[in-house]
């Protein structure tokens, strides 16, 4: 199998994921979808400096955040996007009598929070993993992750766990 | 409510199933994918201080000749530093500047003059145009490839060591694209030898391991003082990479003798902690030196 056909391979086996982190930290799935465009190129073009091929999907999960960040830095260059990442979420109103949804919840959290709790839950990665996809220490993601469930429980009621 | 536990959020999150991928979006990625190149845009090792083919510099220095916007200022520019006197300085013969916007590069390319030391000055003046003619080439290949995209390389240089032993030139390599790594080369004259010797000129492998143990001692104790602090110490260590040292370890000696051994990133830390660098004693290394 030649590099670019591996490589095509390992994209549309974790398409899903890709397409999934690009759309929690860009909440547009036109956005997501450039993204994921601009990343694949980044990707195919430094697939040499992908030293363990076993780790391709973290290494293709970190292309994708970075490309992302870089393009809400192009899209909106008077809001330090590095600041997004020590906010707290705002301060939501949940209406008790409606059912929400986890994924809708986890919408509406900070940027910061969205992308731990993805990595997190939907990719099942362990803080350390997600510190090195995310170039962060290992710290502060395992704050940011009780934050971040601290946070989604502002946008859930009890029940919306009981269905 | 009170906060969601682990268990109630995987059960929930399973429940509603992870979002689809639009059809829109899944069509944009087989387009990308079919029209990537056949081949790689360019076959680099993991580490541009690996030895490189002279092909493959000629083959930068042709590209560079036909490129536009790019201004490379031969000899007598900046940075013309002298050191030890009149024996041994450190000149930039080279500097190469392109920015669109999007790409940029910044680089000023040393050479070593050395009176004394000749022979040695000019093995490291191949290998710095060697290996900085690469990751030239690499930032033209990466503009060509992805013209829409963003990627730069800086490079620059520093003399860290001028002593009556050693003398200690690092060469320091950054390139940005999809996530940013930082490489640094040192290269050293004994000028006692008049040699330009490398890591495992002075340590044999079978001293690698009672160096090692230092370094983890050291990694150990940054980590018991400092919680922001993480290594990956024993079977941590990301991609498989190992702590273990090589014979072409990037190291330097302080002035007072010290030996400061130096990691590439990413290596056996998080890449948030840059290079990381462990300073081992004199009195610890010396016993182990060949």
């Amino acid at each position: 199998m030649n590099e670019k056909a591996y490589f095509s391979e390992q994209i549309r086996l974790y398409e899903q994921n890709i397409y999934g982190l690009a759309l929690s930290i860009l909440k547009n799935e036109h956005d997501a979808a450039d993204v994921m465009q601009d990343a694949i190129l980044k990707a195919y073009s430094s697939l040499h400096t992908l030293r363990d091929r076993r780790k391709f999907k973290s290494w293709i999960l970190s292309i994708v955040h970075n490309t992302a960040i870089e393009h809400l830095r192009r899209q909106k260059p008077t809001i330090d996007i590095d600041e997004q990442y020590d906010l707290a979420a705002p301060e939501p109103t949940v209406d008790p009598e409606t059912r929400h949804t986890v994924r809708a919840a986890i919408e509406q959290l900070s940027l910061a929070h969205r992308e731990v709790i993805v990595l997190y839950y939907y990719e099942n990665y362990s803080t350390g993993q997600i510190a090195e996809i995310l170039d962060l220490p290992p710290a502060t993601v395992r704050q940011q992750l009780f934050r971040a469930r601290k946070a989604l429980s502002k946008h859930l009621n009890k029940e919306d766990f009981d269905r | 409510m009170t906060t969601p536990s682990d268990r109630d959020i995987r059960r929930q999150l399973e429940a509603e199933g992870r979002p689809a991928v639009p059809d829109f979006v899944h069509q944009m990625t087989e387009a990308t994918l079919a029209a990537l190149p056949e081949k790689l845009p360019v076959q680099r090792r993991p580490s541009p201080f690996k030895r490189i083919s002279a092909a493959a510099a000629c083959a930068a220095l042709l590209m560079l000749g036909v490129l536009p916007n790019v201004s490379p200022a031969y000899a007598q520019a900046a940075g013309r530093i002298p050191l030890l006197g009149s024996l041994i300085r450190v000149l930039t013969i080279r500097n190469y500047t392109y920015d669109d916007g999007s790409h940029l590069l910044e680089a000023d390319i040393p050479h070593v003059e050395d009176d004394d030391n000749a022979e040695a000055a000019a093995l490291i003046n191949a290998d710095i145009d060697a290996l900085t003619n690469a990751a030239v080439s690499r930032f033209y290949h990466e503009l060509e490839l992805s013209g829409q995209g963003y990627g730069s390389i800086h490079i620059d240089y520093e003399t860290v060591t001028a002593t009556d032993r050693w003398f200690t030139l690092q060469l320091r390599v950054t390139e940005t694209a999809a996530s940013s790594t930082t490489y640094l080369k040192y290269y050293h004259i004994d000028r006692q030898t008049g040699r330009h010797v490398g890591f495992g000129d002075l340590f044999a492998p079978d001293s690698f391991a009672a160096l090692e143990a230092a370094i983890r001692a050291e990694m150990q104790a940054q980590m018991d003082a400092d919680p922001q602090i993480d290594y990956y110490i024993e079977d941590e260590q990301p991609d498989g990479a190992p702590t273990t040292l090589s014979a072409d370890q990037p190291f330097f000696f302080t002035e007072n003798g010290d030996l400061v051994i130096v990691y590439d990133k990413y290596t056996i830390a998080p890449g948030s902690m840059g290079n990381p660098a462990f300073t081992i004693p004199k009195s610890v290394y010396e016993p182990l030196l060949k």
